[in-house]
């Protein structure tokens, strides 16, 4: 966690871009239409929480792989067993002393691990996997 | 160059219907694709991802999780499900 002497723990404030949210709804109408609006609903919890957990210490999570030209951190969201796996890549602002904004966490863009859509297999998992 | 694969038993079955020659070039064509869309993947996530930040740093395009959620569980109960908080 990330402590400060007082021992207070830091809570970093959480946003997304619209784009992002588009992208978590998109893949639970997918959820939806391939399987079923209860495990969009599962789904869609799942990815609420991995996100809220961002709040603390998001610099617990590593660099994306690719080559961004500032610092972008990635969390895989994956249902427990499932193989279905989306990245989460977010950034992380204003945490250095001078900075007038608060410690802020940003989802920036929510994608599938292969970045094709989801098949009617690897949803049906999700479900025989709950 | 020689490359061992675990596959999935129904596309071995598959595969195997294919003469040698055609099937190591099916298997080689496969991978460069394979190879082409992971390029066009990685390009296509920085270009999303830039172009946040870009939006990010202007303030624009920006919604609380707090909001978010709001949204998420309204159009929950509007489907008659239960309120997941």
């Amino acid at each position: 966690m990330n402590e400060q002497d007082s021992g207070h723990v830091e809570i970093y404030a959480l946003r997304l871009k619209e784009h992002a949210v588009r992208d978590i709804e998109s893949a639970y109408v997918r959820f939806a239409d391939l399987v079923s609006a209860e495990v969009a609903d599962k789904w869609r919890d799942g990815i609420q929480e991995t996100i809220a957990g961002l709040a603390y210490n998001p610099r617990r999570y590593p660099r994306a792989p690719e080559n961004f030209q500032r610092e972008v951190r990635q969390i895989v969201y994956r249902r427990a067993g499932s193989k279905v796996a989306y990245r989460i890549l977010f950034i992380v602002t204003g945490e250095s002393e001078d900075s007038s904004d608060a410690p802020t966490v940003t989802i920036l863009h929510v994608r599938h691990a292969s970045s094709r859509p989801v098949t009617r297999t690897q949803a049906r998992q999700i479900e025989t996997e709950e | 160059m020689t490359v061992t694969l675990n596959l999935p038993d129904e596309l071995v079955s598959r595969l195997a219907l294919l003469p040698e020659a055609a099937r190591d070039r099916f298997a080689a064509d496969a991978l460069e694709d394979a190879f082409d869309l992971y390029r066009q993947e990685d390009t296509d996530c920085v270009t999303i991802v830039e172009k946040e930040i870009a939006e990010m740093d202007a303030g624009q395009g920006l919604v609380s999780f707090d909001e978010v959620c709001r949204r998420w569980n309204a159009d929950r109960l509007s489907q008659g499900a239960p309120d997941a908080t």
